[in-house]
């Protein structure tokens, strides 16, 4: 081994890493070359110093370093807790649910029953062809026709009677369409009675009888009789009070007062 | 990783105090030595050290069961160091053109201060010439040798785990352990004579 070869394996025989041959070999040199043993020596002597220069445990230092990761886990620990998603907007959003939810069954349960009933019935009717007895109800949208003979229907708003050949289609509990013929209205409260067009007669807490009148006239061709618009409604206030609307105007009615909408849609007395 | 090692990263995990100081006793005579040997600072090696376990807390989360837990920890603080270095060689660098004196002279570099009056446990404790002389030569050492060194002698560290520690080659890091202690050794003969003695006679 020259000692070029022994320098570069000294570090490892010092550091106690090199292996028996490697071991031995150094050795057989070292045993021969002063300056090489020299060499090794001084090695030995630095890497003791260094061991000697080890730092020893301390309590002091390992309180400080717990401390600090107990401190630290404490933070991490209010940190998620401060992430976690507040449940306030979730009550709220909770309790918003809940108001909706009672007001829609509130409405269900306590809506205006929208139907009416028939009462009384001296005569025949018919809903959409088919005969109407007493006690039937009428839905919105349906429409009876008085064939002869009166009727009498009631809703939670008031009634109305129905003389020979009215026709009248149901749209609420406080409003009826009055198709072609007469009919007397009664309420505590408030009803409305429209015709074919956008006129309407408002019975305010008294009664009133309606007629929506449709002239019978012979057209130019005698074979087919046409219907014509004369007055498009007219009312006569019994108790009460009523207001008429036409498309042109409008006018308030006292009890025993009368008026009509003329073709045009101007009330006038 | 041993069964015991990854129960003590659970139980760390789950935050037990005695867990951590379980950890902290496993590692801390290696870390700090390491440490200390590395940025050549108590004051700061003692900071680092505590730096170092709070980083373990914080990122235990990020931890890779199949790595050794004294290679993670061990990268954690050598980490710490180097950033640690690089904000000291910045400070440094300012302070040549910043640093002033007061009225009296006096240099106001606080660390200078604490150096000069409060000499720590470790500094005291080498106090023999030869640890002195030591002491700087170590400083002098190339940051690479002197973190190979720093892992190897003073902390005990397997050539593996200083290859995995600082991202370099086993036999990179046998080198420099080496080198290191070669030039240590030629450093202290420098600055002693009676140990240049031997001559080559072969």
């Amino acid at each position: 081994m020259t000692c070029d070869e022994a320098r570069k394996a000294i570090p490892g025989l010092a550091l106690g890493e090199a292996d028996v041959e490697v071991s031995r070999e150094v050795s057989a040199h070292l045993d021969a070359c002063a300056s090489c043993r020299a060499e090794r020596e001084a090695q030995e002597r630095a890497l003791s110093a260094m061991r000697g220069m080890i730092v020893e445990t301390s309590e002091r230092r390992r309180d400080a370093a717990i401390g600090a990761m107990t401190g630290a886990r404490d933070e991490l620990v209010e940190r998620a807790i401060m992430r976690r998603p507040s449940v306030w907007p979730l009550r709220i959003v909770g309790v918003a649910a809940a108001v909706i939810v009672a007001v829609a069954i509130g409405y269900v349960a306590l809506r205006p029953d929208p139907t009416w009933r028939v009462v009384s019935l001296n005569g025949k009717a018919s809903r959409d062809g088919v005969a109407v007895g007493l006690s039937d109800v009428l839905r919105p949208d349906e429409t009876l026709s008085m064939i002869e003979g009166t009727a009498v229907l009631e809703s939670g708003a008031g009634r109305i009677e129905l003389s020979r050949l009215a026709c009248v289609t149901i749209r609420s509990r406080s409003r009826v369409q009055l198709m072609e013929g007469t009919m007397r209205a009664e309420t505590t409260q408030e009803l409305t009675i429209t015709n074919r067009w956008t006129d309407r007669v408002i019975v305010r807490a008294g009664g009133a009888t309606v007629a929506s009148d449709l002239t019978n006239v012979m057209g130019s061709d005698a074979k087919e009789p046409q219907k014509q618009a004369g007055d498009r409604l007219r009312v006569h206030v019994e108790r009460g009070q009523a207001v008429m609307r036409g498309s042109r105007g409008e006018l308030l009615l006292e009890a025993g007062q009368k008026s009509r909408l003329d073709p045009e849609g101007t009330p006038a007395n | 990783m041993l069964e015991a090692e990854s129960d003590l990263i659970r139980r760390c995990a789950r935050g037990e105090e005695a867990a951590y100081r379980e950890l902290v006793a496993r590692l801390e005579r290696p870390l700090v030595n390491f440490i200390l040997r590395y940025v050549n600072d108590p004051h700061l090696a003692e900071d680092i050290f505590q730096e170092a376990f709070v980083r373990v807390v914080r990122t235990l989360g990020s931890f890779r069961p199949e790595a050794s837990l004294a290679t993670w920890i061990f990268t954690i603080a050598r980490n710490l160091c180097l950033d640690h270095l690089k904000a000291k060689k910045r400070h440094r660098e300012v302070s040549i053109d910043a640093q002033t004196s007061d009225a009296r002279g006096q240099v106001l570099d606080y660390r200078e201060v604490l150096k000069s009056v409060l000499p720590a446990p470790e500094g005291r404790a080498a106090s023999t010439e030869d640890q002195r002389r030591l002491q700087e030569a170590i400083a002098e050492l190339g940051p690479a040798k002197r973190e190979a060194l720093s892992l190897r002698v003073f902390a005990g560290l397997s050539y593996e785990e200083i290859a995995k520690v600082a991202d370099a080659p086993v036999g990179t890091v046998k080198f420099r352990v080496h080198e290191a202690v070669q030039e240590l050794t030629r450093r202290m003969c420098d600055r002693k004579p009676e140990l240049k003695d031997g001559t080559h006679d072969l």
